[in-house]
């Protein structure tokens, strides 16, 4: 898959291409609007990670040029500026989503893969991962075969996990995927619902797949 | 000219004085010279029509006696050399009898048709009367008259320009006098700086039509002083809350940096650093949405809710913290809840993570919706260890936090009771805290109900 950064901020633009160059994508990066647009008129890019406030042509009229030239690619776009005024004119323009700076990479690479995931033609129904069963339509998790008895809300974290195997997600992603809470909040809300999840997925296991990554979120791999 | 006219109000009121005295001076005048004239023109007609009608008299009473006539008409010759008056008597065309030297001045055919006492040339006033066959003609000169007219309206003319220039002077004089508490205000008004807002204008040295306009300044430099105490007191929170993390930082970077360490204790300084970086980046999104909700243009929607399942919503997401705690968590739904979900379920979210801290095991917390007449309350009530009463009025300002959040080093914002009172205001609505130590504390947002036409 290859991404292009619009991005004159030179720290940001480097681990961002860093960070998602390690993530299996190839990264080019553009310093200002007219490069940007030019690179993306070219038509090799799968993605456009944008940046609104940029030097010379700004995210919007780059947005705006690619939109009445009819291309279609995704494009996410970065802001500093948190209006809804900002916001409304960003997806009008035909941005497929924003993130706010300052965001977590592991934020912006959920959103990343969710941008370019192909709706598939055939809705999954069967998950799993190492001795972990999941059977979406009858809300049922077993491991090795057994039920682990999960409640209705541990059931939609564990089938996130499994669905983003590999990928660090963070407490506020998973707030809001799973509870729809779409603002921070300073409980510890999801520390303990892992926690109780950990209890029935993990602890009567040898294998354990839900793993804390300290300051950023929890993983679920086999590891 | 014009300009300054609309705009200073020295000119204005200059001008509208000495319209106001200018206008009452020439009417005055106008009046006095026209009483004047009049009086003059009454007079001599007296004068002259008394002396034609005392002709007529004599030729009525003593037709025969002409000696009488004659000395009536000759008498008057007989006072100056020009005479004032002269008198005549005709019989059809024919002179009978005259005042010497009256054809040469006036013509019997000035007269010719006349009914009535008139001026002639602003010379003479003539008068004629017809009796029986005799015509009688007399006239008066009245260029002395006119002459004394003429001085006087002169007079009065220099008098006005006087007058004009002397209310003009005395117009601007007064307006700018008048003004002079305005002035005096501006001054003390320049006074005031950002640095020196203490500084107040004194109501009690201005003219009794000012002082509305004295204290209603005085009342917004309270309420501007208050807002600029507050912007400072927030900016010094502010740089004390940033101070914290970015220390540990900073110290934490600097320790790593000199020396070399094993590629395992690089790792636990940067998740250590994620952790702080955490704290600040929450710190700026709460400060945001603070921001946000303190813009007045900032509009919420105001949508009948289903309250039931915006409570259900925000409970399942602490249900098994509270399980953990063994709290009971409760719903009292009485009353249709209006407003915005999404941020309603923020403010309940914020609650409820706080009553969380502050309840003990085994114990309760309840969130309640019902209806009063002209609004609604959505509150959230613990049974914690309550806050003491004096801590109540600071509770919901921004970054405060409990002597006992201290104590129990708790790691909030110490920004969530002061978005939930920005979106209870967004709302329209405000915040109600009533707490019992050891009984708990209950949390209620005053929510005011939807008009009905928006």
């Amino acid at each position: 898959m290859k991404l292009l950064i619009i991005e004159d901020e030179p720290k940001t633009a480097a681990y961002l291409r860093k960070g998602l160059t390690e993530s299996g994508f190839s990264v080019q990066v553009a310093v200002d609007g007219d490069e940007g647009l030019f690179l993306a008129r070219e038509g090799t890019f799968d993605l456009v990670i944008l940046d609104v406030m940029l030097p010379g042509r700004d995210g919007w009229s780059v947005i705006h040029e690619l939109r009445r030239e009819g291309r279609a690619l995704p494009v996410l776009f970065l802001t500093a500026r948190d209006t809804v005024a900002d916001r409304v004119k960003g997806l009008e323009l035909g941005a497929d989503d924003y993130l706010l700076k300052p965001f977590a990479f592991s934020e912006l690479l959920a959103r990343v893969r969710t941008l370019l995931r192909r709706p598939s033609l055939r809705p999954v129904e069967q998950l799993g991962i190492a001795d972990l069963e999941l059977d979406l339509a009858r809300s049922d998790a077993r491991r090795s075969g057994k039920p682990l008895g999960l409640t209705r809300q541990e059931f939609l974290l564990l089938s996130l996990m499994v669905r983003r195997k590999g990928e660090v997600l963070s407490r506020a992603f998973i707030a809001e995927q799973v509870w729809d809470m779409n603002f921070d909040s300073e409980t510890n809300a999801v520390d303990v619902a892992i926690r109780r999840l950990r209890r029935k997925v993990d602890d009567p296991f040898e294998v354990k797949l839900i793993h804390t990554v300290r300051g950023l979120g929890y993983l679920l791999d086999v590891e | 000219m014009w300009n300054e006219l609309r705009t200073s109000l020295r000119m204005r009121l200059a001008l509208i004085f000495v319209t106001g005295s200018l206008s009452t001076l020439l009417v005055g005048s106008g009046f006095l010279y026209w009483a004047f004239q009049r009086e003059i023109n009454l007079r001599n007609r007296h004068l002259l029509e008394g002396k034609v009608q005392e002709l007529v008299v004599l030729l009525k009473n003593h037709p025969s006696d002409l000696e009488a006539l004659q000395e009536e008409i000759q008498g008057e010759y007989a006072n100056a050399f020009e005479p004032q008056t002269s008198l005549r008597i005709l019989s059809g065309t024919h002179l009978l009898m005259e005042t010497p030297g009256m054809t040469e001045r006036l013509p019997v055919s000035w007269f010719v048709g006349q009914a009535k006492t008139k001026r002639h040339h602003r010379r003479f006033l003539m008068a004629q009367r017809q009796e029986g066959a005799l015509v009688i003609q007399g006239a008066l000169d009245i260029r002395e008259d006119e002459r004394m007219i003429f001085s006087y309206r002169r007079r009065l003319i220099y008098t006005l320009l006087a007058g004009s220039v002397l209310c003009a002077a005395f117009g601007f004089w007064a307006a700018h006098r008048g003004l002079k508490p305005l002035r005096a205000i501006a001054e003390s008004t320049r006074g005031i700086t950002a640095h020196r807002l203490q500084n107040r204008l004194e109501p009690g040295q201005v003219p009794q039509e000012l002082r509305d306009l004295v204290r209603a300044l005085n009342d917004m430099l309270d309420r501007l002083e208050q807002a600029f105490s507050r912007l400072s007191q927030f900016s010094a929170d502010l740089a004390h809350e940033l101070r914290t993390p970015i220390t540990n930082l900073m110290g934490e970077a600097e320790v790593a940096l000199s020396r070399e360490r094993p590629n395992e204790e690089y790792r636990q300084i940067l998740e250590s650093s994620m952790e702080e970086f955490r704290r600040l980046s929450r710190l700026i999104s709460r400060m945001l949405f603070l921001a946000r909700a303190e813009d007045p243009r900032t509009a919420v929607a105001n949508h009948p809710l289903d309250a039931e399942k915006v409570i259900r919503e925000v409970l399942a997401f602490f249900e098994a913290a509270a399980e953990e705690q063994s709290v009971a968590m409760e719903q009292e739904v009485a009353g249709t809840l209006f407003g915005d979900a999404e941020l309603l379920r923020q403010a309940l979210a914020n609650l409820i993570s706080n009553a969380l801290e502050a309840t003990p095991a085994h114990g309760r917390i309840c969130v309640a919706v019902r209806s009063k007449a002209s609004h609604t309350i959505l509150s959230v009530q613990d049974s914690g260890r309550g806050i003491p009463e004096a801590e109540i009025p600071n509770l919901l300002d921004r970054f405060y936090r409990t002597q006992d959040a201290h104590d129990r080093k708790a790691a909030g914002t110490g920004l969530g009771l002061a978005i939930v009172r920005s979106i209870a205001k967004l709302h329209g609505g405000d915040v109600r805290i009533v707490s019992q130590i050891g009984k708990g504390t209950t949390v209620s947002l005053v929510l005011p109900k939807e008009s009905g036409c928006a």
